[in-house]
C-alpha cells in the first residue's frame, strides 16, 4: 500500500502511513498530481474529471443531464441532482459511497465537494415500494451519516421523508426529494 | 509524584491476523504534589555576530537582564557569547551580585560570524562547573544565523552529550536566516524546546516565558522503560513522539533488557502526552494478551530517583476485526501527522515540486479542520495560496509553519 501523501510503500493492513501518519482509509485512492488537475473560476485546484470545485462548489464543467426519476438526492451547493432509478424489484437498495479499486457503490459521490470525507461504502438507502417506507442506514462510515443534522447510529435505519436533509459526513449535504410529492400534490 | 495511564487506538486485535497489526499507544503522564522551589543552573549561549547589531543586540541585552532580575540568589547563571568563536562572558556564578552581572551584559557588542557549536561546548562546560542534583540544568541558545563557521554534526553530538548530563536546551531562532532543522534537532535531542522569534522585540517576552517555564519544573530526566513481549515491536521509522508541549520524535535506546525513551521533564501539576507506535503479531491467547511492561523513571528536585509502578499493556483478541478507534488517540495521531507532513512539504519544495507539495498541504488542511485548529489552518491556507501564486513560499512563512506544526501547547 503506497501512501498517497508521502509515497512510502507501507506493509499491508496499516491504518496510518508508517512514515507520515496520513490516514490510509480516507485517502485510499491515489491522489492525482497537480499538473493534471483543473482550477475552478476562483482559483481552487481540483482533480481531473471533477465537475465541482471541492473547496467552493463552483461548477467546473457543464452539469450532467438529469434522468427523470421519482426519487432524487439534490445537492444544493452545485445544483446537481442524483436520480435513484426505479426498477422492477419491490425493494430498491442503493449503496452510497465512493468508487475505488475495491468498492463499487450504486451511488458514487466522488465528484462532489469534500467527497474524501465519504467512506467507500458509506450508507444504504432502501425504498420499500410495498410498504412505502424509505430508510437510510449508516454502514459504519468513518465520518458518519446525518439526517436533518442528527448523526445516525451505525446499522440503525432511519425513516426518510420528502425534503429531509441527508449528509454523508458533515461536509456533504443533500436534500432527499420525492418528485410527485412536491408540485403535483 | 507522576502517574501514568495509557490508551490503545484500538484495544482489540483479530485472533488469526496474518499481517502485523499497527497499533498506537497514547500515554498520559500527570504530575502531582507540590515540590520545593526549583533551583536553576542556567546558561545563556548568545549569538553576537555582526547581523545582531542594532535592535537585536539591544533587545537581547534587555531580555537577559530581565531574566537576571527575576532569578533567585541561590540560582546560578553563566553567559557565553559566540561569533565565529566563543568566549565566556560570565562564568557560572550565584545571583548575589546582580548589578555586576548586568553591567557585564551591557558590554556586549555585535561583531563577527556564527559558530554555534563552540558556543554550545563552552555553555555545557559552564553548567558542569556547578552541578548539584537539586538543580535544573538548562541552556538557552539564541542565534539569528546559520552555523557558517561551525560544524552541524558537532552541534548534534553536543546536544546528545547535554542530555546525558541532564542538560536541556531551548533553541531560539531570531529573524529569518537561521537553520530550523539544526535548531529543532538541538532542542529535540536534548529534550528541550524550540521557538521562532519574528522580531527583536519578541526576545524579552520569550526569555521571561522560558524562565517562568523553568521555575515550574518539578521532575526531570524522565525515562520511559518498555519491555516488549514477543508479539510486539516498535515502528522503525517513527517509534514514538513526545506530543506536548511540542512534538518531538523520540528514538528508544536498548539498555540490554528493555527499551528506554528519554521524554524530558515535567512542570508542577501538569500533563504530558507521549505516543508510541508499534506493530503486533497474531496474539497467542484467546482473550487477554500482554503487549508490554512499562515504567517511568524520574528524578525529583531533591535529586531522588523514583519509578512509577509497572503497567502492563494488554490487548484483547477477537474473532473479527473491530474498527473501534479511540477518538482521543486518533486526534493525537492526526496532530502528529500534520507535523510530519509539513516536513514532507519542505523537502518537496526544496526539490522544486510545488504541485506535490500542494497535495500534501491540502491533506494537512483537511486534518487541521477536523482538529479545529484555526491558527494552523490559517497558516496552511497561506502556504497553499503562496504556492499557487508563486510556486514556493517565503522563508519566514516556512519558519512560522514549521514551528507552529511542532507546537501543541504553550506551557
Amino acid at each position: 500500500m503506497r501512501c498517497p501523501i508521502c509515497g512510502y510503500e507501507n506493509r499491508e493492513g496499516v491504518v496510518f502511513c508508517e512514515r507520515c501518519l496520513a490516514s490510509m482509509d480516507i485517502f485510499s485512492q491515489e491522489l492525482p498530481s497537480f499538473e493534471e488537475g483543473v482550477f475552478c473560476p476562483f482559483g481552487h485546484w481540483n482533480p481531473p474529471g471533477a465537475k465541482f470545485c471541492s473547496i467552493c462548489g463552483a461548477p467546473l464543467e457543464e452539469t450532467i443531464e438529469q434522468i427523470p426519476s421519482k426519487y432524487k438526492l439534490f445537492h444544493k451547493g452545485s445544483n446537481k441532482t442524483i436520480p435513484l432509478p426505479d426498477k422492477e424489484e419491490d425493494i430498491l437498495r442503493f449503496v452510497i459511497g465512493r468508487k475505488s479499486a475495491n468498492s463499487n457503490p450504486d451511488i458514487d459521490l466522488t465528484d462532489f465537494p469534500n467527497s474524501h470525507t465519504v467512506s467507500r461504502l458509506h450508507a444504504a438507502l432502501v425504498i420499500n415500494k410495498i410498504t412505502g417506507e424509505i430508510t437510510l442506514e449508516d454502514l459504519e462510515s468513518t465520518n458518519g451519516t446525518y439526517v436533518n443534522g442528527k448523526r445516525l447510529q451505525p446499522h440503525k435505519p432511519k425513516t426518510l421523508k420528502n425534503g429531509d436533509k441527508v449528509s454523508f459526513s458533515k461536509k456533504l449535504e443533500f436534500i432527499f426529494l420525492i418528485e410527485d410529492h412536491g408540485e403535483n400534490s | 509524584m507522576i502517574k501514568v495511564s495509557y490508551y490503545f487506538d484500538n484495544q482489540t486485535i483479530p485472533k488469526n491476523v496474518s499481517n502485523e497489526e499497527q497499533r498506537f499507544v497514547l500515554l498520559r503522564l500527570q504530575s502531582e504534589v507540590e515540590v520545593p522551589r526549583t533551583k536553576l543552573n542556567l546558561c545563556f549561549v548568545l549569538d553576537k555576530s555582526g547581523s545582531m547589531d542594532g535592535a537585536p543586540i539591544e533587545n537581547l541585552k534587555r531580555a537577559v537582564k530581565d531574566v537576571v532580575d527575576l532569578m533567585e540568589e541561590e540560582d546560578r547563571v553563566s553567559v557565553i557569547l559566540f561569533d565565529s568563536e566563543a568566549r565566556v562572558l560570565i562564568s557560572n556564578s550565584p545571583l548575589d551580585r546582580k548589578k555586576e552581572i548586568k553591567n557585564r551584559i551591557e558590554e556586549i557588542d555585535a561583531l563577527g560570524g556564527t559558530c554555534i557549536d563552540e558556543g554550545l561546548e563552552k555553555g555545557i562546560e559552564q553548567i558542569e562547573v556547578f552541578k548539584e542534583k537539586e538543580y535544573v540544568n538548562w541552556l538557552i541558545l539564541l542565534t539569528d544565523g546559520k552555523n557558517e563557521h561551525g560544524d552541524d554534526e558537532k552541534c548534534l553530538y553536543l546536544a546528545k552529550e547535554a542530555r546525558k548530563r541532564s542538560i536541556s536546551i531551548t533553541a531560539l531562532g531570531l529573524g529569518k536566516y537561521w537553520d530550523p532543522t539544526l535548531l529543532e534537532k538541538i532542542a529535540d535531542l536534548s529534550s528541550g524546546r524550540m521557538f521562532y522569534l519574528e522580531n527583536p522585540e519578541d526576545l524579552r517576552e520569550r526569555f521571561k516565558k522560558e524562565l517562568q517555564m523553568l521555575k515550574n519544573i518539578a521532575f526531570k530526566d524522565l525515562v520511559l522503560k518498555v519491555k516488549l513481549t514477543p508479539i510486539a515491536r516498535f515502528s522503525e521509522l517513527n517509534p514514538g513522539f513526545v506530543v506536548t508541549p511540542q512534538i518531538q520524535r523520540v528514538e528508544p535506546l536498548w539498555n540490554g533488557e528493555e527499551w528506554e525513551f528519554e521524554v524530558g521533564n515535567m512542570s508542577r501539576n501538569s500533563e504530558k502526552l507521549v505516543l508510541l507506535h508499534m506493530f503486533l503479531k497474531a496474539p497467542p491467547h484467546p482473550y487477554i494478551n500482554k503487549v508490554a511492561e512499562m515504567t517511568l523513571q524520574y528524578k525529583d528536585l531533591n535529586g531522588k530517583t523514583s519509578n512509577t509502578e509497572s503497567h502492563t499493556l494488554i490487548i484483547e483478541a477477537t474473532e473479527l476485526y473491530s474498527p473501534q478507534i479511540n477518538q482521543e488517540v486518533r486526534e493525537v495521531i492526526d496532530r502528529v501527522s500534520v507535523y510530519l507532513q509539513q516536513q514532507i512539504v519542505e523537502s518537496l519544495l526544496e526539490e522544486n515540486k510545488p504541485n506535490e507539495a500542494l497535495t500534501v498541504l491540502q491533506t494537512m488542511e483537511h486534518t487541521v479542520m477536523k482538529l479545529e485548529d484555526e491558527e494552523l489552518k490559517g497558516l496552511i491556507e497561506e502556504n497553499i495560496e503562496k504556492i499557487k501564486e508563486e510556486g514556493t513560499i517565503s522563508e519566514d512563512l516556512r519558519l512560522k509553519t514549521k514551528v507552529q506544526t511542532k507546537m501543541v501547547m504553550e506551557e
